[in-house]
């Protein structure tokens, strides 16, 4: 498992919030809530690959079929 | 690696530049909007004050005004000068077709020049001068609001361009 991802995700987090706090700021709470739900569709999309992966390397090692 | 980061670059400056210029537009909305404004103003003067011919008029308007609206003035008078039989609405109009694209203007504020242009050298100078007010009362309204939604928004465009641009290099690295 390579860290890049980590610091990816971190990345992209940091800069969803703080176009969420600007567009808050501005009045637009409707675009800021659009904004955060991008966010976490893009990251999930990201992470659920690993985690089926995880899955899979768990129901290999204990031989769960 | 290299072509990444440079590929990272130029997406943030793509994105960055293209959120300037959103915001550039809208703050050059209000400006052009009071330039129009002092224009007719000029315009009015030579209509009212100096019964100047509407082609001489829009000539000199054109090279007195700001000169962001000075365009629009200066085609009018080319229009007239080519003699091609149209009506000062008409010409009024062309002139339009041709400034509008190049401004930050919209839709209401090409709408309000448009109805203007229709009175344009069709009655005496009393009546003139009420529809230049008309005109004139509705460009301050319309520059009234583009400066509250540009003080509102230009900054957003700015900060917008760049966060866009550092999320898309994020989420593509």
């Amino acid at each position: 498992m390579d860290t890049e991802l980590i610091f990816q995700l971190a990345g992209i987090s940091i800069v969803i919030t703080v176009i969420y706090t600007v567009l808050k700021q501005a009045g637009r709470d409707e675009f800021a809530f659009s904004t955060l739900l991008l966010g976490i569709v893009v990251v999930l999309a990201m992470v659920i690959p690993k985690i089926a992966n995880l899955f899979e390397t768990v129901r290999s090692v204990f031989r769960i079929y | 690696m290299v072509l990444k980061l440079i590929g990272a670059c130029m997406t943030l400056g793509a994105c960055g530049s293209m959120g300037l210029v959103w915001a550039g537009v809208h703050e050059k909305r209000p400006r052009q909007l009071t330039a129009l404004e002092g224009a007719l103003q000029l315009l009015e003067t030579e209509i009212t004050y100096g019964a100047t011919p509407l082609p001489e008029a829009m000539e000199q308007v054109a090279g007195r005004c700001d000169p962001q609206a000075a365009g629009l003035f200066m085609m009018t008078a080319r229009e007239f000068a080519k003699m091609g039989g149209v009506t000062a609405a008409e010409a009024w109009e062309r002139a339009l077709g041709r400034f509008f694209p190049a401004t930050a203007l919209d839709e209401t504020d090409l709408n309000i020049l448009i109805r203007f242009g229709a009175s344009l050298g069709i009655s005496d100078r009393q009546d003139q001068a009420k529809h230049l007010k008309l005109a004139m009362n509705q460009l301050k309204a319309a520059a009234g609001r583009a400066e509250a939604e540009a003080r509102k928004n230009s900054n957003i465009f700015k900060y917008l361009g760049f966060l866009g641009g550092m999320l898309l290099v994020l989420i593509l690295y």
